[in-house]
């Protein structure tokens, strides 16, 4: 986060972290939770001869929160892939319109998808649609989609707002992605 | 349609923006104003790419070579083939290619190689008499062999792209990889005897039993993965579970170097990896449907049938393709745009899907250290303080190792498909 964004958009970048640190560690939760029941689940078919009953459709599930929330946290960071060979060549003027238009696209796109996917989730909640194995209402799953959309939506509604006041989300250099993807 | 499926990603792509955006872009326009299908086709397969189980390995096998990168299971590693491979000339730079292939079959992250490789072998390379840029070219380039050598991220992402066994592709990779290392030891061996650079110490039996001892935790975590899934013990999603439980158990009891803050740390890192790449593999899967709804692989498998190529010629065109794309775009986003276009072309000539996957992970591996933007040479740059200017000069003979092994996986299909054969039977 850079120190030369004006006060106001330091405490929204701040507040912006936090919840990506926050959820970075709810994440790593499931992570861990999955890795248990997928153990456990071998452990079970090898010494009791059976497999533990919807084990497979919850670990999906919880990759699924892994992969759409995830994405979130790094739509914060600023560490979505890109191919940025071009874009660093262009005039800095140039290079701010453009995050700004990618703020605005991110804020239409993700508030579609979220819009499509709260109603999907919505009438599979109607139906009382139950996945086959562990009976999880899979309008549980199905939401995830809407929510970590909304959430992204967000960031993009708060960077746009950043750049309007001068400042933005960071982009970073690929040495940086190295470092980070490293940290 | 061709604006929304060919003009408008390709146009936000150049520009810069996020892969997934691009993709969520093309596919909502198309959706909006081209079609006529109900918007919910946005969300089934959004959500359909990620319900699959098979898919669990990717975030599995990154946690797990987190996990192992994070304390000294890179020294330990180095330290068994530093003892292996003796007094042979060039016995370091042998060494670095052995250990890199080694962590490679424990790592799936190219760019955690070259900075736990990196960062074990750089030091003594340098106190050897190496060049520098013989060292930053080597180091930048072996990290490679990490993704051709199971467990591989990006055959888990084809085998889903493509529809093809991860057990079948991993199989497949071994000795393509193996090949790979054997060609890079032939070089840096004949490197060091035309340079004068001296080799190690004698090889001993004791000195490799106590080195072997010691790196008994992360030379189990290999035999794990691959003697668990062709063992017929574990599924590749399973094996790599228990190759994260694993690594907790050595990192946290065994060498005592993990605490619970440093894993759950590992397992965030993770996570925010999976967000990367799976919501990249979700509007992928959007954008696959719509180019299979209108047909555009059948008409390039048309066009190309009309054009009456050999099937070498095709190949050669799509490794340029592979080539060209792998130096922009990182090996994962690349597998998921090209898969859905080029394996009917490929099918269509004969050539085993799996094999094909090979040939592709070979391709887009070079991309990883290709000037001038694979990411290894910002990894080099960034962790190992090399400079720009050594790295770029000192990569091109390891590029043209790498384009005679691509040549010859891609012309020798047994290279691969022989290796499948003789793990799965």
């Amino acid at each position: 986060m850079s120190s030369t964004q004006p006060g106001g958009a330091r405490r929204i970048l701040r507040g912006l972290e936090r919840a990506a640190t926050s959820l970075e560690r709810a994440l790593a939760s499931a992570l861990l939770a999955a890795v248990a029941i997928n153990v456990a689940n071998v452990v079970a078919r090898y010494v009791f001869g059976r497999s533990i009953t919807g084990a497979d459709e919850l670990q999906v599930y919880l990759m699924a929160a892994l992969a759409f929330f995830g994405s979130a946290v790094a739509a914060v960071r600023g560490q979505h892939l890109r191919m940025d060979v071009l874009n660093r060549y262009f005039p800095a003027e140039l290079r701010r319109f453009l995050s700004t238009f990618e703020a605005l696209a991110a804020v239409a796109l993700c508030g579609f998808v979220c819009f499509i996917s709260s109603e999907y989730a919505w009438r599979i909640h109607q139906i009382g649609s139950v996945s086959e194995n562990g009976h999880i209402p899979m309008w549980i799953p199905h939401s995830l989609v809407a929510v970590a959309f909304a959430a992204m939506a967000l960031v993009g509604l708060f960077d746009v707002a950043l750049r309007v006041a001068g400042g933005g989300l960071r982009q970073p250099e690929p040495v940086d992605v190295a470092e980070e993807a490293l940290s | 349609m061709s604006f929304a499926l060919g003009f408008l990603p390709l146009g936000l792509l150049l520009l810069g923006f996020p892969i997934f955006l691009v993709l969520l872009a093309s596919v909502s326009v198309a959706l909006l104003f081209f079609m006529d299908v109900p918007l919910t086709a946005l969300h089934q397969n959004l959500f359909g790419a990620i319900d699959a189980y098979a898919l669990l390995a990717i975030p599995f096998f990154i946690f797990a070579g987190e996990l192992m990168g994070r304390g000294s299971v890179a020294d330990r590693l180095v330290s068994f083939v530093n003892a292996g491979v003796g007094s042979v000339r060039g016995s370091l730079a042998v060494t670095t290619v052995g250990s890199s292939a080694l962590f490679g079959a424990i790592s799936g992250v190219s760019a955690a190689t070259v900075a736990t490789i990196g960062r074990a072998m750089l030091p003594a390379l340098r106190r050897n008499g190496y060049p520098e840029k013989f060292s930053a070219g080597l180091l930048t380039a072996v990290g490679a062999i990490d993704i051709i050598i199971p467990p591989s991220i990006p055959m888990i992402v084809y085998g889903a792209a493509a529809q093809q066994s991860v057990p079948r592709l991993y199989a497949a990779g071994v000795l393509p990889g193996l090949l790979l290392a054997g060609m890079l030891c032939a070089y840096v061996m004949w490197y060091a005897r035309r340079h004068r650079i001296g080799g190690g110490e004698r090889f001993s039996w004791a000195v490799f039993g106590r080195a072997a001892v010691r790196g008994l935790g992360a030379l189990g975590a290999p035999v794990i993965i691959l003697g668990g899934i062709y063992g017929g013990v574990f599924s590749p999603t399973e094996a790599a579970a228990v190759a994260c439980l694993y690594a907790i158990v050595v990192a946290r009891y065994f060498y005592r170097e993990l605490s619970w803050r440093d894993i759950l740390a590992s397992a965030g890192t993770t996570a925010v990896f999976t967000g990367q790449i799976l919501i990249i593999v979700a509007c992928a899967n959007v954008f696959g449907w719509l180019l299979t709804v209108h047909q555009v692989p059948a008409a390039l498998v048309q066009w190309l049938t009309d054009l009456h190529l050999p099937g070498w010629s095709l190949l050669l065109a799509i490794n340029v393709l592979l080539l060209a794309v792998g130096c922009f775009i990182d090996p994962l986003s690349a597998i998921l745009l090209l898969s859905p276009l080029l394996m009917p072309l490929v099918t269509a000539i004969g050539v085993d899907p799996v094999h094909f996957g090979i040939i592709v992970t070979v391709n887009l591996s070079i991309g990883l250290f290709h000037p001038p933007f694979g990411i290894n040479i910002f990894v080099a740059q960034s962790v190992l303080k090399l400079p720009l200017e050594s790295i770029y000069r000192g990569i091109v003979p390891f590029v043209v190792i790498y384009l005679i092994a691509l040549g010859l996986i891609t012309y020798i299909p047994e290279i691969s498909l022989w290796g499948m054969r003789l793990l799965l039977n």
